[in-house]
């Protein structure tokens, strides 16, 4: 106990400087999964606020860095441009390239103008693959070894006492989806997953198609704000953004996004509607 | 020469929890449970099949931070503390329920096992299990092999290859201190791969890694024997695909061995069902009662739990065992006569399953060596046996994959944890400031290397699990904040050039892994 006191007798000189956070500049890419990247960044205030007054826009200019991840300048790279809000502290980016990729924060006149851009921060290469780059060859005994490495052969055993025993509907039917939450000391899910939103349809041993769909919500908003999704509290990063992930089955997706200012004032409702449907 | 190869992988690993300033910390009770119900029964097991001359090699990882636990002295006498108080609650519960046949049976077969645990821990292994797992690899029964550093999610830090590094690094040194060697094979968290990492892991020397099965399927070019052969990538990395099959049999809640309604139900426990005053205050955290391994039921299939049967259910983990090793040879027998390669089916699992999720399991794993011994169309081998027995492998590039749910990054890179990577990404930015400015020698070097470990702790994979699975969420919550605000208090320290500091006695006293964490570790966190 005595221990304990003497410890938070001991002061650190500056307190304005153990406020709990630490805001150095940055800027990380991150690959959730083969089609989807999340950029997020922290950036000195008083550079940003700078950079708003000059009119511009700001953007994140996602590079093809593929052909030679060696080019630190990044000119003369294939791009494009997203036109983001200057409160934003990440964002969705789509994969759409099949090697490696890299992002640059800065602000530009018009988007997509290689010559008016300054660059506030990058981030690394990261390599990307897209599922596009994927081409099986599908007849014979590749067919043979894709099917039984995702457990498609029946084999043995009696299901009524738990036994081995798997018909084809128990089969993943797509990469990515034989999955299963398995790990730490956490109570296992092990059960095999299945998507909802995935569509699975098969035309004999040689050839499948497999297509699913998920859904990103995201927004921001004042980082004290009270913030609903669909009816129920959503918690806010500490920048005010937020965002949801979620599988996206053949319907009509009603998310009504409500939001209140600390002080429950200024009742402010989004509503995106997503139709989804698969012919 | 069988026909094919099983190569079964247990993967052990708990996250780095020991609280010295608590004298009972609740989540320490993981590692008990953990030692009690999984790791010593898996060495008992393992030491009889040397006895009977029962031939086949199982293959275990062990992690960093699970290693680290193992050879503290501290938690290595809470345990015996935990056995000596467990053994006194059963004594109780004998007199307890003495005119209930059933239950008095079972609790006396409890206190039989506690105490054949306790003389295994405290005479045998002398409170320290570590050599006699390096013994059994001696005696050809297991292959050991190694996680990554502190279990991070790796495809998390793919843009900052320092980081991957530096967890490396902290997994080869850890080996040496701890093992006396470095396995070639390495297991990573939660299979988790992207495009590069191959590169990466061969610079420290590891040869061989595992994948989920997508990772193998979707390697570039497209590998001909799907997960059934190891492939070999353009950087010389060799890797394995978890088969689906063997993995459903197991892992599958639906129609998984575990789930047999024979099996013990692992959610009614002793603490849940009397009173508190008579289970006592050493198994209560706050109002929250811990798990003492006393359960008298079983599945039953329904709501309206029977009494649990050991010798029962123990007999059909000997009857799974069997069906699971005739299903392997299935496989086998029907891929063998279309590959130039003995056809290799990988199943791995957590090693906790056994024994703690699943009660049964080290006597199914235990039955599997046994039926296995005799089969003529299958072995069961060590990783680096199918390796070194592979010359040929195909050589392919594998996919972004992981073993989590959705096949990627969802379960630990999601809106819940957002906040725990910037912090993670905003320290890492200050630290490599701190790196340039302070010295690596006298006290600075000691904070620098308290905030190295207080990242590398912030980076374990199992806060997020917990938090996506809701289960221990407030503590890996606060795991997260503990790590990333003992690291700015650390750094604040080096800003005011302190020579000394409370804090930081406290900090490293509490959080006191990977003791030899120096400039040679944490300048890959420097790029």
């Amino acid at each position: 106990m005595e221990e304990d006191k003497n410890i938070e007798n001991e002061k650190i000189k500056d307190e304005s400087k153990t406020n709990g956070s630490l805001s150095p500049d940055y800027l990380v890419l991150m690959q959730k999964d083969p089609n989807w990247m999340q950029a997020f960044w922290d950036v000195n205030e008083e550079r940003l606020q700078k950079a708003q007054k000059t009119g511009k826009k700001l953007v994140l200019r996602m590079y093809d860095v593929s052909k030679d991840v060696t080019i630190r300048s990044r000119k003369k790279l294939k791009f494009y441009d997203i036109i983001i809000p200057w409160d934003a502290r990440s964002w969705y980016l789509q994969n759409t390239y099949d090697e490696a990729v890299a992002v640059s924060l800065g602000y530009t006149e018009e988007d997509e103008n290689e010559e008016s851009f300054q660059e506030l921060l990058s981030s690394e290469e990261v390599y990307a693959i897209t599922p596009d780059g994927q081409g099986w060859t599908t007849g014979g005994d590749a067919d043979r070894f894709v099917a039984a490495s995702l457990g498609a052969y029946s084999i043995g055993g009696s299901s009524e006492q738990g036994l081995s025993s798997w018909s084809g509907d128990d089969i993943p039917s797509s990469l990515g989806e034989s999955s299963e939450a398995v790990s730490s000391w956490a109570p296992s899910s092990a059960e095999p997953y299945t998507a909802p939103g995935m569509h699975w349809r098969g035309q004999g041993k040689d050839f499948f198609l497999w297509v699913k769909t998920r859904l990103i919500v995201y927004g921001g908003t004042r980082p004290d704000a009270n913030l609903q999704v669909r009816g129920e509290p959503f918690p806010l990063n500490p920048d005010g953004t937020f965002s949801l992930e979620m599988d996206l089955p053949d319907s009509t997706q009603v998310i009504p996004v409500f939001a209140t200012d600390k002080d429950g004032d200024f009742p402010t409702t989004i509503v995106p509607v997503v139709v989804k449907r698969t012919e | 020469m069988a026909t094919g190869k099983l190569v079964m992988l247990l993967h052990a690993h708990l996250p780095f929890v020991r609280n010295p300033e608590h004298e009972r910390f609740l989540e320490e009770n993981w590692f008990f449970e953990a030692l009690s119900e999984c790791y010593i029964p898996l060495l008992q097991s393992l030491y009889r099949m040397v006895e009977r001359g029962v031939k086949g090699t199982i293959n275990l990882s062990l992690s960093p931070t699970l290693l680290q636990m193992l050879a503290d002295s501290l938690l290595q006498k809470r345990y015996s503390k935990h056995l000596a108080e467990l053994i006194d609650l059963a004594q109780r519960e004998q007199r307890r329920v003495e005119h209930d046949s059933h239950k008095f049976a079972l609790i006396s077969y409890y206190l039989q096992r506690l105490r054949s645990t306790q003389y295994s821990w405290e005479q045998r292994y002398n409170c320290n299990l570590i050599p006699y797992f390096l013994e059994l690899q001696d005696l050809g029964k297991l292959e050991i092999l190694t996680c990554v550093g502190t279990h991070p999610f790796l495809p998390a830090y793919q843009a900052e290859p320092g980081v991957v590094r530096f967890q490396l690094e902290l997994t080869v040194k850890t080996a040496q201190e701890i093992l006396g060697f470095v396995p070639k094979s390495l297991w990573l968290p939660e299979c988790g791969y992207f495009h590069g990492l191959d590169s990466i892991v061969r610079e420290f020397g590891f040869e061989n890694v595992f994948l989920e099965t997508h990772g193998i399927l979707g390697a570039k070019p497209q590998p001909p024997y799907g997960v059934f052969s190891p492939i070999r990538s353009e950087a010389g990395l060799q890797f394995l695909g978890r088969d689906q099959n063997s993995s459903r049999e197991v892992w599958s809640r639906k129609v998984g061995y575990p789930g047999h309604p024979q099996y013990r139900e692992f959610f009614r426990d002793l603490v849940h069902e009397a009173p508190r005053d008579f289970v006592g205050e050493y198994f209560y955290a706050g109002d929250s009662p811990i798990i003492s391994g006393f359960k008298y039921y079983r599945i039953t299939g329904s709501e309206d739990k029977e009494i649990y049967q050991p010798l029962q259910a123990l007999q059909l983990a000997r009857e799974h065992a069997r069906q699971f090793v005739l299903n392997r040879e299935a496989q086998v027998q029907d891929l063998a006569p279309h590959t130039e390669i003995p056809p290799v089916v990988f199943a791995p699992y957590d090693a906790e399953l056994f024994g703690h999720w699943w009660f049964e399991g080290p006597e199914f794993i235990e039955g599997v060596f046994e039926r296995a011994a005799w089969s003529s169309d299958i072995e069961m081998v060590g990783v680096s046996t199918v390796m070194d027995s592979t010359p040929n492998m195909p050589e392919a590039n594998p996919f972004l994959s992981s073993w989590g749910e959705g096949g990627y990054g969802a379960v630990w890179m999601n809106s819940q944890v957002d906040i725990n990577y910037k912090n993670f990404y905003a320290a890492l930015a200050i630290f490599r400031m701190a790196y340039r400015k302070h010295s690596t020698g006298g006290f600075s070097g000691l904070v620098l290397a308290q905030m190295a470990r207080e990242l590398a702790l912030l980076q374990s994979s199992d806060w997020a699990f917990m938090i996506h699975n809701n289960s221990a969420a407030e503590f890996a919550r606060n795991r997260m904040d503990e790590h990333y605000q003992n690291f700015v208090q650390l750094n604040q320290l080096l800003e005011e050039d302190r020579t000394q500091s409370r804090i930081f006695d406290k900090i490293s006293a509490r959080n006191n892994a990977f003791p030899y964490m120096g400039p040679s570790i944490y300048r890959h966190l420097a790029r």
